[in-house]
């Protein structure tokens, strides 16, 4: 008996590893590795793998339900299993709901000049930035501006 | 993008962050960071709107705020190379925008 109620708990455990897994994927970005495009996958990959696990793991104990134990465990992994894969897909959606800026300058195309203002409210504008390194006077006009767009509220 | 700004400088690229923050915002995040690139502020998207960047309410409680890209310009501000994120937490690579850059004259 005891056999058989710990495998149902290792099917749910494993499922929980996966699901902790799919959202621990997360935080490798933060150390920016060469392979950050397969993260996304990888992670939604694991929330699908926790989840078809969770499925097996709750069917047997259904079906057998005189035969298993851990009851309370289980709907608590359960629980846990759907909140952590389910936070991993949402995050997978969201990251990528990106519009497609099929408007936006491609390359050979010119882009648009700009004045803005830096952290020290000088005014920027493509030329300027052309003219020198603006934090650092001294070094030569650079040959390529890399403009870097990002979301902002960091 | 700070820890390869040396190489960006050897290449002679000026690296140029912009969003929705405003510069005292952009301040301090760059005094936490520890950022020496230039950082400009366009609150208003007039810029992102420009350059056909808008996330239209991607920001928090519905404020919009640009879609992660990336643009390498040359002198005669012609665009010769290009980043689209595909999802907001990859990075454009700073070893092919290095690249990129040693291709320009």
């Amino acid at each position: 008996m005891p056999e058989v109620a710990k495998r149902w708990n290792g099917d749910a455990w494993l499922a929980l590893l996966l699901a902790v897994g799919a959202l621990a994927v997360n935080f490798a970005f933060f150390v920016n590795p060469p392979v950050q495009a397969v993260l996304p996958w990888l992670s939604l990959l694991l929330a699908i793998a926790a989840l078809l696990v969770l499925v097996i793991g709750l069917r047997r104990a259904l079906l057998h339900r005189q035969i298993y134990r851990g009851k309370v465990s289980s709907i608590v992994l359960a629980v846990l299993i759907l909140m952590f894969a389910s936070a991993s897909l949402f995050v997978f959606y969201h990251a990528r709901a990106l519009p497609n800026s099929t408007a936006a300058p491609q390359v050979g195309q010119p882009v648009p000049d700009f004045i803005l203002a830096d952290t020290g409210g000088r005014l920027v504008s493509l030329d300027t930035l052309f003219a020198s390194s603006p934090n650092n006077p001294s070094s030569p006009a650079p040959k390529a501006v890399l403009l870097i767009f990002y979301r902002g509220y960091w | 993008m700070e820890k390869r700004l040396a190489e960006f400088q050897a290449g002679a690229v000026c690296p140029v962050a912009i969003s929705v923050d405003p510069p005292a915002v952009s301040l301090d995040l760059s005094k936490k960071a520890g950022y020496t690139f230039t950082i400009l502020s366009d609150p208003d998207a007039t810029v992102i709107r420009r350059y056909h960047l808008l996330h239209l309410g991607g920001g928090p409680e519905g404020r919009d705020i640009a879609r992660p890209a990336e643009f390498l310009i040359d002198r005669g501000k012609i665009v010769r190379w290009t980043n689209f994120a595909e999802d907001v937490r990859v990075r454009a690579r700073a070893d092919e925008m290095l690249a990129a850059a040693s291709q320009l004259h």
